[in-house]
């Protein structure tokens, strides 16, 4: 056998073998380059996710307390543990959507870690551990937010005079007020209160509205007691030491240690002004035995022979800049 | 060689012109096909470069515009420019987060010390760059943060456009009354606040205007202002559109304790209200000041009024409602390599 043809066929292989090299390189890049582009894009997915569970864990957040109040209000029933039973009902409604997540092949996971009062009194601190993962990439954060509860779409109630009026025949709602008809006068009556009867017919504000009188000592007008008028028209809540913060009111507490809210409960125009009640603050109201103390009449309205009146201790009206006892 | 017959008579074979033809195309092909070889490999390497070097633009341009820069607010400029990594995204100041907007303070430090921050930090050394942010709303003018000249060696040009949302922050917004229908009329109903005129009688009083309603009403809403505002700023009413179709629209500043009924038309220019505001404010460090706006209620002649403060002697060109609130701009990156 002639063995002279094996070396062009060696030599055509070696001259081919270049472009089979170059060939297989080619391909090699190519599928590089397909596979950092599908990490970018999945890379921007993820990024993408989370920004959307960031945006939507506020909005959850209110949707829960808004739930969780009328709950309140319509069981008369607080809770006991409000930050664990807000952060489970928030983990249920959070993981509902991140289960959506699954069909198009994304791994989300957020966890509420906790939800607690914030050093403002109008909003609320939660804290939650979220990972969003896609085959190899996947992030993770722990998200600290401070979430409003002032919603001028979707506006918070506020459950406390419910709870602490349930035993003495309860409140009722009214548009945007709250009606104690002569559930305040028996809640006053039962803690041995004089003067509760002022209250017959009382109502507060139904949702938490930040006021905008701010600094409060503008509150009092010394001609017209306008400003402190249109506050109270208006219900608005303000930020106070000895009231109770959103999260304990739906526990039912009337006070507590962190940065709380106090709103004026008014009682109904009279004829006859009288000169001391308990005080009109609803922390002070809604207290135990030793908690309410009584106020001195501060006229704040007159029409024909109707007195808006409200009763004040010496403490508040140096808050809201009102003329001292 | 052919003509010797002995033991050398194989030997001659070797320097055969079959050979040496072979040998020399051989060596040509080979030489062509290294040639060959060559070229597409420098080619290959080229493109490999190239790509790479956008996907590392392409993604410092991402986080440039998706993160507010490390520090968070080194654009007001605690640390030197060297220590800083930069970002534009906006801190949403009221929940500490980073939100969909740049921060115009951000943008104009950068084009400040633009290689300085992006040589090394979100380019590669020595690329050639143009940043532009282009509003979509023509009336605004365009910000050109990088605008330096292509060299003639560059290869390949790399752009990049984004729709970004963009805060001018020249003027902060202190209230607006929006007359445009809202979605949800129940909700708003509740909280409309309670003008301070709804006790008043005659043409002091100011019915609302309910929404859904096609009736002609009030809209009042509080702001605080401080003497400090009044002093350090320009504060200017404005309207969107600036020329309004409603003759009957006028709007009223004043506070509970000073209630008035003195009406002031709109117009096309924005009107300063620093004097009016003082006038309110009296003596007091800071007061609530109430803005009553009257319309026909025609939801065809719907109309929005802003009251915003802005730095004090800002061009009248300058003030506009879209300087108030963030506005859709395209954000333009071109980068040679």
């Amino acid at each position: 056998m002639d063995n002279d043809g094996y070396v062009m066929t060696g030599t055509s292989f070696l001259l081919i073998l270049p472009v089979l090299i170059l060939f297989i390189v080619l391909v090699e890049l190519n599928y590089e380059d397909t596979e950092s582009e599908v990490q970018i894009m999945e890379s921007e997915k993820i990024l993408q996710v989370f920004q959307d569970l960031e945006f939507n864990i506020p909005r959850l957040t209110r949707q829960v307390l808004k739930e969780e109040a009328y709950f309140v209000i319509s069981s008369k029933k607080p809770f006991i543990d409000v930050r664990k039973i807000t952060r489970d009902n928030l983990q249920f409604k959070v993981d509902q959507i991140t289960q959506n997540y699954d069909k198009c092949g994304l791994q989300v996971n957020c966890t509420v870690l906790s939800i607690k009062e914030s050093d403002d009194p109008f909003e609320v601190e939660l804290t939650s551990l979220v990972v969003v993962q896609k085959d190899n990439v996947s992030h993770q954060e722990i998200l600290q937010q401070k979430i409003s509860i002032i919603d001028p779409y979707d506006p918070l109630p506020d459950p406390l005079p419910f709870v602490k009026c349930n035993e003495y025949g309860g409140a009722s709602i009214n548009g945007s007020r709250i009606y104690y008809a002569h559930s305040l006068v028996l809640y006053l009556e039962q803690r041995g209160e004089k003067n509760g009867m002022v209250y017959e017919n009382a109502s507060s504000p139904l949702f938490i509205n930040q006021c905008p009188y701010d600094p409060f000592v503008c509150h009092g007008d010394p001609v017209t007691m306008e400003t402190l008028k249109n506050c109270l028209d208006n219900g608005f809540y303000h930020e106070s030491n000895d009231g109770a913060c959103y999260l304990c009111r739906l526990e039912g507490k009337n006070t507590c240690p962190h940065q709380g809210l106090e709103v004026f409960i008014l009682p109904p125009p009279t004829n006859n002004q009288s000169d001391t009640a308990p005080c009109s603050v609803d922390h002070v109201l809604f207290g135990e035995g030793g908690e309410i103390y009584p106020g001195v009449s501060i006229q704040y309205h007159q029409e024909e022979n109707l007195i808006f009146q409200l009763f004040l201790d010496d403490s508040h009206r140096k808050k809201y800049g009102l003329p001292l006892i | 060689m052919s003509g010797n017959d002995g033991p050398d008579k194989e030997g001659g074979q070797v320097l055969s012109m079959d050979l040496l033809l072979a040998m020399v195309v051989f060596t040509v092909l080979l030489g062509v096909s290294a040639n060959a070889m060559d070229m597409v490999s420098s080619k290959m390497d080229e493109a490999s470069y190239i790509h790479s070097l956008e996907r590392i633009v392409t993604e410092n341009i991402n986080i440039l515009l998706n993160t507010p820069g490390s520090p968070e607010n080194w654009e007001e400029g605690h640390l030197p420019m060297s220590m800083v990594k930069p970002g534009l995204a906006q801190i949403d100041p009221a929940t500490g987060t980073v939100n969909q907007t740049l921060s115009m303070k951000k943008i104009l430090k950068l084009a400040e010390n633009y290689n300085e921050l992006m040589d090394g930090k979100v380019l590669p050394f020595g690329l050639k760059s143009t940043m532009i942010v282009s509003p979509r709303d023509s009336s605004l003018n365009t910000i050109t943060i990088s605008d330096q000249e292509h060299g003639e060696t560059a290869s390949d040009i790399l752009i990049i456009n984004r729709i970004v949302m963009c805060d001018y922050m020249m003027g902060n917004k202190l209230t607006s009354i929006i007359s445009h229908p809202a979605s949800d009329a129940s909700a708003t109903e509740l909280t409309q606040p309670i003008c301070p005129h709804c006790n008043l009688t005659l043409n002091f009083q100011h019915p609302w205007q309910e929404p859904g309603y096609n009736k002609p009403g009030w809209k009042c809403k509080p702001f605080t202002i401080t003497q400090n505002d009044i002093k350090t700023t320009d504060i200017y009413l404005m309207t969107d559109p600036p020329q309004i179709l409603d003759k009957s629209a006028c709007w009223i500043l004043d506070s509970t304790q000073n209630l008035t009924d003195l009406r002031f038309m709109f117009t096309t220019s924005p009107q300063h209200l620093n004097d009016k505001l003082s006038q309110l404010l009296g003596g007091k460090e800071s007061a609530t000041i109430w803005l009553h706006v009257f319309s026909s209620g025609n939801s065809d002649e719907a109309f929005d009024v802003y009251i915003g403060r802005f730095s004090k002697n800002t061009p009248v060109e300058n003030i506009k409602t879209q300087y108030l609130t963030p506005q859709p701009c395209n954000f333009v990156f071109k980068v040679c390599i």
